[in-house]
């Protein structure tokens, strides 16, 4: 993963990270959400916004598929 | 027949940190600022502390489309049994305890609520148009002359009140139902309430 910009708060400090499928940018700090359903976190942790380190937001999966006949 | 898979969304702010789990749950992560992490769609707000950051999870209630309306020109006293409360006065009164009355969910996108009653002429600028969700649209037809009016806070047998209503920008306490013999003889007032999401009525 690259990142580019401004790094004062090491929010750009990324390329360490593998099998991400999804990132948000903050201000200062950035997220990513990874294939397994953890989430990393560089840059600006003043407010906490970094310790991310217990989410555990799932996999993804598909739908129960809907009831009704089929045609 | 699948519907799209559903996965996890991450979001960050300036301050804080958002991540919605596959099943719905909402976490948060950051500071604990007065609006930035409360979440809508569950009962309470997501909180976490600073610094500590622990896992908060809200459970996301399935909503409607349309799950409730914030009246805030309604007035708390009146009773929702009656069929005009009239919101017309409620904005005029600024001594009054206005809370955000959250009401029920309804079935439909029509809105059982405020029915404003005419005014002098009725026109349509003293009503639900106060309030950013409900607008009063058509023109009611009201017939004869200018001065007859219906004041809230009347009843149907109380005859007194009925004229100086009109000219009287503020609405008189107390909430009521029109005059119901009134009503019918002027025929039916053609107003519609639209439910707004938006800029659009649902109606």
């Amino acid at each position: 993963m690259l990142a580019a910009g401004d790094n004062s708060r090491g929010q750009c400090d990324v390329e360490q990270w593998r099998d991400v499928v999804e990132i948000a940018a903050g201000a200062t700090n950035t997220l990513g959400l990874r294939t397994d359903g953890t989430v990393l976190a560089a840059g600006n942790n003043d407010d906490g916004q970094c310790d991310v380190g217990g989410w555990e937001l799932g996999t993804e999966r598909p739908t129960a598929p809907r009831r009704g006949r089929t045609l | 027949m699948t519907s799209p898979p559903v996965h996890a969304r991450i979001a960050a702010g300036r301050r804080h940190s958002l991540g919605v789990s596959a099943d719905g749950s909402v976490v948060t992560a950051g500071r604990p600022g007065a609006e930035e992490l409360q979440t809508t769609g569950g009962a309470t707000s997501s909180r976490s502390l600073r610094g500590t950051c622990t896992p908060h999870r809200t459970p996301v209630v399935p909503t409607r489309s349309v799950s409730a309306v914030t009246v805030r020109s309604w007035r708390p006293g009146g009773t929702r049994k009656g069929s005009a409360t009239s919101t017309s006065g409620a904005t005029s009164s600024p001594s009054r305890p206005v809370g955000d009355e959250r009401l029920p969910s309804l079935p439909t996108g029509r809105l059982a609520l405020p029915v404003v009653a005419p005014k002098g002429r009725a026109t349509s600028t003293d009503g639900p148009t106060s309030s950013p969700w409900l607008q009063e649209t058509g023109t009611p037809s009201v017939s004869g002359a200018t001065g007859q009016s219906w004041r809230p806070g009347t009843t149907a047998g109380d005859s007194s009140t009925s004229t100086a209503g009109a000219a009287s920008p503020r609405s008189p306490r107390g909430t009521s139902t029109p005059p119901p013999s009134r009503r019918t003889a002027r025929s039916s007032w053609p107003v519609t309430v639209c439910w707004y999401r938006g800029r659009h009525c649902l109606a």
